[in-house]
Protein backbone atom coordinates (compact mmCIF):
# COMPACT_ATOMS: atom_id res chain seq x y z
CA UNK A 1 0.00 0.00 0.00
CA UNK A 2 1.57 3.36 -1.43
CA UNK A 3 1.73 6.00 1.54
CA UNK A 4 1.81 9.76 0.79
CA UNK A 5 1.68 13.44 1.65
CA UNK A 6 0.14 15.75 0.21
CA UNK A 7 1.58 19.37 -0.79
CA UNK A 8 2.23 20.98 2.36
CA UNK A 9 0.67 24.25 3.66
CA UNK A 10 2.23 26.98 5.46
CA UNK A 11 0.88 29.78 7.73
CA UNK A 12 3.23 32.62 8.77
CA UNK A 13 2.41 35.38 10.88
CA UNK A 14 2.19 39.49 9.57
CA UNK A 15 5.20 40.26 10.97
CA UNK A 16 9.24 39.18 11.52
CA UNK A 17 11.43 40.23 14.43
CA UNK A 18 15.65 40.56 14.28
CA UNK A 19 17.31 37.91 15.68
CA UNK A 20 19.94 40.16 16.89
CA UNK A 21 16.83 42.17 18.98
CA UNK A 22 15.78 38.83 20.42
CA UNK A 23 19.03 37.90 21.62
CA UNK A 24 19.97 41.20 22.79
CA UNK A 25 16.56 40.66 25.24
CA UNK A 26 18.31 37.08 25.71
CA UNK A 27 21.04 39.00 27.82
CA UNK A 28 23.81 37.64 24.51
CA UNK A 29 26.87 39.33 24.43
CA UNK A 30 28.25 40.61 21.27
CA UNK A 31 30.39 38.20 19.63
CA UNK A 32 26.99 35.79 19.91
CA UNK A 33 24.98 37.65 18.53
CA UNK A 34 27.55 38.48 15.25
CA UNK A 35 27.56 34.91 15.53
CA UNK A 36 24.33 33.87 14.94
CA UNK A 37 24.18 36.44 12.12
CA UNK A 38 27.25 35.94 10.26
CA UNK A 39 28.43 32.19 10.82
CA UNK A 40 24.52 30.77 11.38
CA UNK A 41 23.12 32.98 8.99
CA UNK A 42 19.83 33.82 11.34
CA UNK A 43 18.84 37.25 10.47
CA UNK A 44 14.62 37.32 10.97
CA UNK A 45 12.15 34.79 13.14
CA UNK A 46 8.70 35.03 12.54
CA UNK A 47 6.51 36.67 15.48
CA UNK A 48 3.07 37.14 15.95
CA UNK A 49 2.01 40.53 15.81
CA UNK A 50 -0.37 42.57 18.44
CA UNK A 51 -4.13 40.28 17.75
CA UNK A 52 -2.70 37.45 16.34
CA UNK A 53 -2.93 34.07 17.38
CA UNK A 54 -0.59 30.94 16.63
CA UNK A 55 -4.25 28.79 16.78
CA UNK A 56 -5.52 31.28 13.93
CA UNK A 57 -2.05 30.10 12.16
CA UNK A 58 -2.59 26.62 12.83
CA UNK A 59 -6.19 26.42 11.92
CA UNK A 60 -5.84 28.27 8.47
CA UNK A 61 -2.46 25.92 7.77
CA UNK A 62 -4.81 22.55 8.63
CA UNK A 63 -7.45 23.69 6.44
CA UNK A 64 -4.84 24.51 3.42
CA UNK A 65 -3.83 21.30 3.86
CA UNK A 66 -7.27 19.35 3.84
CA UNK A 67 -8.10 20.89 0.70
CA UNK A 68 -11.36 20.76 0.85
CA UNK A 69 -11.62 17.14 2.44
CA UNK A 70 -11.78 15.89 5.86
CA UNK A 71 -9.48 13.61 7.88
CA UNK A 72 -10.24 11.15 10.65
CA UNK A 73 -7.65 11.69 13.14
CA UNK A 74 -5.63 14.55 13.62
CA UNK A 75 -1.70 14.41 15.13
CA UNK A 76 -0.05 17.87 16.18
CA UNK A 77 3.54 17.99 16.66
CA UNK A 78 4.57 20.55 18.86
CA UNK A 79 7.59 21.48 20.89
CA UNK A 80 6.56 23.89 23.52
CA UNK A 81 3.42 22.47 26.08
CA UNK A 82 1.37 25.51 24.20
CA UNK A 83 -1.52 23.71 23.65
CA UNK A 84 -2.04 23.23 27.80
CA UNK A 85 -0.85 26.14 28.62
CA UNK A 86 -1.51 29.27 26.55
CA UNK A 87 -3.84 27.80 23.92
CA UNK A 88 -5.93 26.45 27.13
CA UNK A 89 -7.85 23.03 27.62
CA UNK A 90 -10.45 23.39 25.01
CA UNK A 91 -7.59 23.69 21.93
CA UNK A 92 -8.17 20.73 20.71
CA UNK A 93 -12.14 20.66 20.37
CA UNK A 94 -12.21 23.92 19.24
CA UNK A 95 -9.60 23.52 16.43
CA UNK A 96 -11.44 20.31 15.36
CA UNK A 97 -14.42 22.22 15.03
CA UNK A 98 -12.50 24.90 12.75
CA UNK A 99 -11.46 22.36 10.59
CA UNK A 100 -14.52 20.90 10.32
CA UNK A 101 -13.44 17.43 11.63
CA UNK A 102 -15.47 17.67 14.99
CA UNK A 103 -16.15 13.41 15.06
CA UNK A 104 -12.10 13.03 14.32
CA UNK A 105 -10.08 11.55 17.01
CA UNK A 106 -7.05 14.78 17.66
CA UNK A 107 -3.57 13.87 20.09
CA UNK A 108 -1.05 16.07 20.32
CA UNK A 109 2.95 14.88 20.65
CA UNK A 110 5.69 17.01 22.08
CA UNK A 111 7.75 14.25 24.18
CA UNK A 112 10.32 14.77 21.02
CA UNK A 113 10.18 17.95 20.91
CA UNK A 114 11.15 19.08 17.43
CA UNK A 115 11.06 16.22 16.27
CA UNK A 116 7.39 15.56 17.10
CA UNK A 117 5.95 16.83 13.83
CA UNK A 118 7.90 14.35 11.18
CA UNK A 119 7.15 11.52 14.02
CA UNK A 120 3.71 12.28 13.89
CA UNK A 121 4.42 12.07 9.86
CA UNK A 122 6.00 8.63 10.70
CA UNK A 123 3.17 7.65 13.07
CA UNK A 124 0.48 8.69 10.72
CA UNK A 125 2.32 6.12 8.58
CA UNK A 126 1.41 3.55 10.50
CA UNK A 127 -2.06 4.47 11.81
CA UNK A 128 -2.92 4.45 8.00
CA UNK A 129 -1.03 0.68 7.46
CA UNK A 130 -2.57 -0.66 10.62
CA UNK A 131 -5.07 -3.62 10.16
CA UNK A 132 -8.42 -2.89 9.36
CA UNK A 133 -7.79 0.52 8.18
CA UNK A 134 -10.18 2.23 5.71
CA UNK A 135 -8.50 2.88 2.14
CA UNK A 136 -10.04 6.78 1.96
CA UNK A 137 -8.54 7.30 6.00
CA UNK A 138 -6.36 10.33 5.88
CA UNK A 139 -4.32 11.81 9.04
CA UNK A 140 -3.79 15.85 9.02
CA UNK A 141 -0.29 16.38 10.40
CA UNK A 142 -0.36 19.92 12.06
CA UNK A 143 3.13 21.25 13.49
CA UNK A 144 4.27 24.57 15.19
CA UNK A 145 4.69 26.55 18.45
CA UNK A 146 4.60 30.23 19.35
CA UNK A 147 8.20 30.97 20.47
CA UNK A 148 7.56 34.17 20.80
CA UNK A 149 5.35 33.23 24.05
CA UNK A 150 8.26 34.16 25.92
CA UNK A 151 12.29 34.65 25.10
CA UNK A 152 13.37 31.76 27.23
CA UNK A 153 11.43 29.46 24.77
CA UNK A 154 12.69 30.49 21.73
CA UNK A 155 16.40 30.87 22.11
CA UNK A 156 18.43 27.72 22.78
CA UNK A 157 21.84 29.02 23.67
CA UNK A 158 24.99 28.83 21.10
CA UNK A 159 22.33 27.21 18.78
CA UNK A 160 19.42 29.13 17.54
CA UNK A 161 16.29 31.07 18.03
CA UNK A 162 12.88 29.64 17.12
CA UNK A 163 9.96 31.52 15.87
CA UNK A 164 5.88 31.49 14.93
CA UNK A 165 4.13 29.57 12.49
CA UNK A 166 2.07 26.70 11.41
CA UNK A 167 2.49 23.52 8.81
CA UNK A 168 -0.19 20.88 8.01
CA UNK A 169 0.16 18.18 5.59
CA UNK A 170 -2.53 15.53 4.95
CA UNK A 171 -0.92 11.42 5.33
CA UNK A 172 -3.21 9.26 3.04
CA UNK A 173 -3.07 6.39 1.01
CA UNK A 174 -3.13 6.32 -2.94
CA UNK A 175 -1.77 8.84 -5.07
CA UNK A 176 0.14 11.96 -3.41
CA UNK A 177 2.39 14.81 -4.14
CA UNK A 178 5.09 12.70 -2.09
CA UNK A 179 5.36 9.04 -1.96
CA UNK A 180 6.64 8.35 1.65
CA UNK A 181 9.49 5.78 0.97
CA UNK A 182 11.16 5.41 4.23
CA UNK A 183 11.86 6.59 7.45
CA UNK A 184 14.54 6.49 10.55
CA UNK A 185 14.56 7.69 14.12
CA UNK A 186 17.04 8.14 16.99
CA UNK A 187 17.73 8.73 20.78
CA UNK A 188 20.22 9.93 22.73
CA UNK A 189 18.92 10.48 26.44
CA UNK A 190 22.35 11.33 27.67
CA UNK A 191 21.20 14.97 26.49
CA UNK A 192 17.32 14.28 28.33
CA UNK A 193 17.91 17.23 30.48
CA UNK A 194 16.83 19.36 27.45
CA UNK A 195 17.51 23.05 27.84
CA UNK A 196 18.79 22.53 31.31
CA UNK A 197 21.64 20.38 31.05
CA UNK A 198 24.91 21.53 31.98
CA UNK A 199 27.85 23.28 29.62
CA UNK A 200 29.83 19.66 29.93
CA UNK A 201 26.87 18.35 28.62
CA UNK A 202 25.82 20.92 26.11
CA UNK A 203 29.71 20.96 24.57
CA UNK A 204 29.57 17.11 23.97
CA UNK A 205 25.61 17.45 22.48
CA UNK A 206 27.46 20.32 20.07
CA UNK A 207 30.08 17.76 18.92
CA UNK A 208 28.09 14.68 18.67
CA UNK A 209 24.73 15.67 17.47
CA UNK A 210 25.52 16.44 13.73
CA UNK A 211 27.15 12.37 13.48
CA UNK A 212 23.69 11.03 14.76
CA UNK A 213 21.90 13.27 12.17
CA UNK A 214 24.28 12.10 9.93
CA UNK A 215 23.50 8.20 10.85
CA UNK A 216 19.62 8.21 11.04
CA UNK A 217 19.64 9.64 7.41
CA UNK A 218 21.86 7.48 6.38
CA UNK A 219 19.86 4.72 7.47
CA UNK A 220 16.15 5.85 6.60
CA UNK A 221 18.58 6.78 3.12
CA UNK A 222 19.66 3.28 3.18
CA UNK A 223 16.19 1.83 3.62
CA UNK A 224 14.67 3.58 0.93
CA UNK A 225 17.62 1.84 -1.48
CA UNK A 226 19.38 5.10 -2.00
CA UNK A 227 22.84 6.12 -0.92
CA UNK A 228 22.89 9.20 1.18
CA UNK A 229 25.06 11.18 -1.03
CA UNK A 230 22.51 10.32 -4.01
CA UNK A 231 19.46 11.83 -2.41
CA UNK A 232 18.37 14.58 -4.43
CA UNK A 233 17.62 17.31 -1.76
CA UNK A 234 17.86 17.47 1.71
CA UNK A 235 14.78 19.78 3.53
CA UNK A 236 16.67 20.52 6.87
CA UNK A 237 15.92 21.49 10.56
CA UNK A 238 16.75 25.37 10.11
CA UNK A 239 18.42 25.77 12.83
CA UNK A 240 21.73 27.19 11.41
CA UNK A 241 23.87 27.25 8.49
CA UNK A 242 26.91 25.81 10.37
CA UNK A 243 25.21 22.66 11.70
CA UNK A 244 24.56 21.74 8.17
CA UNK A 245 28.13 22.73 6.72
CA UNK A 246 29.26 19.67 8.93
CA UNK A 247 26.52 17.54 7.89
CA UNK A 248 27.69 18.32 4.36
CA UNK A 249 31.43 17.23 4.87
CA UNK A 250 30.29 14.11 7.20
CA UNK A 251 27.75 12.70 5.04
CA UNK A 252 28.98 13.24 1.51
CA UNK A 253 25.41 15.34 0.48
CA UNK A 254 26.86 18.24 -1.57
CA UNK A 255 26.14 21.47 0.43
CA UNK A 256 23.77 22.88 -2.67
CA UNK A 257 21.60 20.14 -2.26
CA UNK A 258 20.59 21.28 1.45
CA UNK A 259 18.08 23.70 1.10
CA UNK A 260 19.14 26.68 3.04
CA UNK A 261 17.09 29.07 1.42
CA UNK A 262 15.02 29.95 4.60
CA UNK A 263 17.32 30.66 6.88
CA UNK A 264 18.01 33.83 6.92
CA UNK A 265 14.03 35.33 6.54
CA UNK A 266 12.63 33.04 8.27
CA UNK A 267 15.16 30.58 10.37
CA UNK A 268 14.15 27.94 12.91
CA UNK A 269 10.39 27.40 13.97
CA UNK A 270 10.16 23.96 15.67
CA UNK A 271 9.11 21.38 14.18
CA UNK A 272 8.08 22.80 11.26
CA UNK A 273 11.87 23.54 9.43
CA UNK A 274 11.71 20.27 6.84
CA UNK A 275 7.83 21.08 5.60
CA UNK A 276 8.40 24.32 5.48
CA UNK A 277 11.44 23.87 3.50
CA UNK A 278 9.88 21.14 1.17
CA UNK A 279 7.16 23.75 0.36
CA UNK A 280 9.42 26.53 -0.10
CA UNK A 281 11.77 24.01 -2.89
CA UNK A 282 8.33 22.76 -4.51
CA UNK A 283 6.57 26.35 -4.93
CA UNK A 284 9.90 27.82 -6.60
CA UNK A 285 9.76 25.15 -8.88
CA UNK A 286 12.91 23.11 -7.87
CA UNK A 287 11.69 19.93 -7.40
CA UNK A 288 10.98 17.26 -10.24
CA UNK A 289 9.24 14.35 -10.17
CA UNK A 290 10.90 10.89 -9.59
CA UNK A 291 13.52 12.96 -6.87
CA UNK A 292 13.83 12.07 -3.56
CA UNK A 293 13.61 14.12 -0.52
CA UNK A 294 15.34 14.00 2.96
CA UNK A 295 12.93 15.27 5.61
CA UNK A 296 15.48 16.29 8.57
CA UNK A 297 14.08 17.04 12.24
CA UNK A 298 16.66 17.39 15.44
CA UNK A 299 14.56 17.65 19.12
CA UNK A 300 16.39 18.30 22.46
CA UNK A 301 16.45 15.45 24.12
CA UNK A 302 17.97 14.49 22.59
CA UNK A 303 15.70 12.84 19.36
CA UNK A 304 16.33 12.82 15.80
CA UNK A 305 13.50 12.22 12.94
CA UNK A 306 13.84 11.96 9.13
CA UNK A 307 11.56 10.45 6.06
CA UNK A 308 12.57 10.36 2.86
CA UNK A 309 9.77 10.90 0.21
CA UNK A 310 9.91 10.92 -3.40
CA UNK A 311 8.59 13.88 -5.44
CA UNK A 312 5.21 12.51 -7.65
CA UNK A 313 3.92 14.74 -10.25
CA UNK A 314 0.12 15.29 -9.12
CA UNK A 315 -0.62 17.53 -12.95
CA UNK A 316 -0.99 20.48 -10.38
CA UNK A 317 1.48 22.21 -12.18
CA UNK A 318 -0.03 21.49 -15.54
CA UNK A 319 -3.34 23.09 -14.17
CA UNK A 320 -1.68 25.43 -12.80
CA UNK A 321 0.12 26.66 -16.27
CA UNK A 322 -3.78 26.22 -17.87
CA UNK A 323 -5.37 27.94 -15.28
CA UNK A 324 -3.24 30.91 -15.35
CA UNK B 1 51.10 37.82 9.81
CA UNK B 2 53.15 34.72 9.80
CA UNK B 3 51.95 30.84 11.76
CA UNK B 4 54.45 31.73 14.66
CA UNK B 5 52.21 35.02 14.76
CA UNK B 6 48.88 33.83 14.32
CA UNK B 7 49.88 30.74 17.14
CA UNK B 8 50.70 33.05 19.22
CA UNK B 9 47.44 35.50 19.13
CA UNK B 10 45.33 31.79 19.26
CA UNK B 11 47.23 31.13 22.46
CA UNK B 12 45.49 34.11 23.78
CA UNK B 13 42.31 33.90 22.61
CA UNK B 14 41.90 30.87 23.79
CA UNK B 15 43.78 31.60 27.21
CA UNK B 16 40.87 33.96 27.48
CA UNK B 17 37.80 31.90 26.37
CA UNK B 18 39.29 29.21 28.80
CA UNK B 19 39.46 31.27 31.76
CA UNK B 20 43.16 29.35 32.05
CA UNK B 21 46.20 30.59 31.20
CA UNK B 22 48.52 28.78 28.10
CA UNK B 23 52.01 28.94 28.62
CA UNK B 24 52.69 27.36 25.38
CA UNK B 25 50.21 25.56 22.19
CA UNK B 26 51.08 22.89 19.82
CA UNK B 27 49.49 22.88 16.37
CA UNK B 28 48.66 19.15 17.53
CA UNK B 29 46.37 19.84 20.17
CA UNK B 30 43.03 18.88 19.64
CA UNK B 31 40.34 21.72 20.26
CA UNK B 32 37.87 19.16 21.56
CA UNK B 33 39.26 16.89 23.27
CA UNK B 34 42.52 18.32 24.38
CA UNK B 35 41.26 21.62 25.46
CA UNK B 36 37.18 21.06 25.98
CA UNK B 37 36.11 23.37 23.52
CA UNK B 38 33.28 22.83 21.59
CA UNK B 39 32.28 24.25 17.88
CA UNK B 40 30.35 27.47 19.13
CA UNK B 41 33.19 28.54 21.49
CA UNK B 42 35.64 28.12 18.68
CA UNK B 43 33.60 30.28 16.39
CA UNK B 44 33.36 32.93 19.22
CA UNK B 45 37.15 32.32 19.71
CA UNK B 46 37.04 33.20 15.65
CA UNK B 47 35.04 35.88 16.14
CA UNK B 48 37.15 37.35 18.76
CA UNK B 49 39.90 37.36 16.53
CA UNK B 50 37.84 39.35 13.99
CA UNK B 51 38.33 42.14 16.89
CA UNK B 52 41.68 42.00 17.63
CA UNK B 53 43.88 40.99 14.88
CA UNK B 54 41.98 42.23 12.20
CA UNK B 55 40.51 38.52 10.89
CA UNK B 56 37.82 38.28 8.68
CA UNK B 57 35.94 34.88 8.70
CA UNK B 58 34.81 33.29 5.81
CA UNK B 59 31.54 31.30 6.90
CA UNK B 60 31.38 29.30 3.62
CA UNK B 61 34.86 28.32 4.35
CA UNK B 62 33.68 27.01 7.94
CA UNK B 63 33.66 23.04 8.04
CA UNK B 64 34.11 20.22 10.44
CA UNK B 65 37.77 20.66 9.57
CA UNK B 66 38.49 23.54 10.71
CA UNK B 67 37.78 22.45 14.75
CA UNK B 68 40.31 19.93 14.45
CA UNK B 69 43.74 21.05 16.26
CA UNK B 70 45.59 24.38 17.02
CA UNK B 71 46.96 23.38 13.50
CA UNK B 72 43.89 23.55 11.31
CA UNK B 73 42.72 26.33 13.36
CA UNK B 74 45.82 28.19 12.28
CA UNK B 75 45.73 27.02 8.96
CA UNK B 76 42.18 28.43 8.61
CA UNK B 77 43.28 31.88 9.75
CA UNK B 78 46.09 31.91 7.48
CA UNK B 79 44.34 31.37 4.55
CA UNK B 80 42.02 34.30 5.50
CA UNK B 81 44.84 36.62 6.16
CA UNK B 82 45.88 35.27 2.88
CA UNK B 83 42.94 35.91 0.72
CA UNK B 84 42.20 39.35 2.32
CA UNK B 85 46.09 40.10 0.68
CA UNK B 86 44.73 39.42 -2.73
Amino acid sequence: MTIGLSRVAVRLPGRSEPVDDILARAGCGTLERRMFAKVYGLRASPTLAPGERMEDLLAEAGLAALDGGTASLVLYGHTLLMAEGDLGDDFPGRLRARLGLGGGRFYGMSHVNCASVLRCVEYARRYLRRPGAGRDERVLVLGGDQGSVNDGARYIPGTTVSGDAAVGVVVHTGRARYRYVAGAGARDARFHRNMRMTADEVALFNRVCSEQVVDTVRRAAEAAGTPVDRIDWVMPHLSNRMFWRTFSAQSGVPRERICLDLMAERGHNFGGDALMALEHADRTGLLRPGQRCALVAIGQGAYTQAAIVEVVDDGADEEEERGG
Amino acid sequence: MNRTDIIEHLRIALSAVLNKEFPAITAELRLFEDLALDSTSVIELLMSLEDTIGLEIDPDDLGPEVFRTVGTLSDYVESGFAKAAV
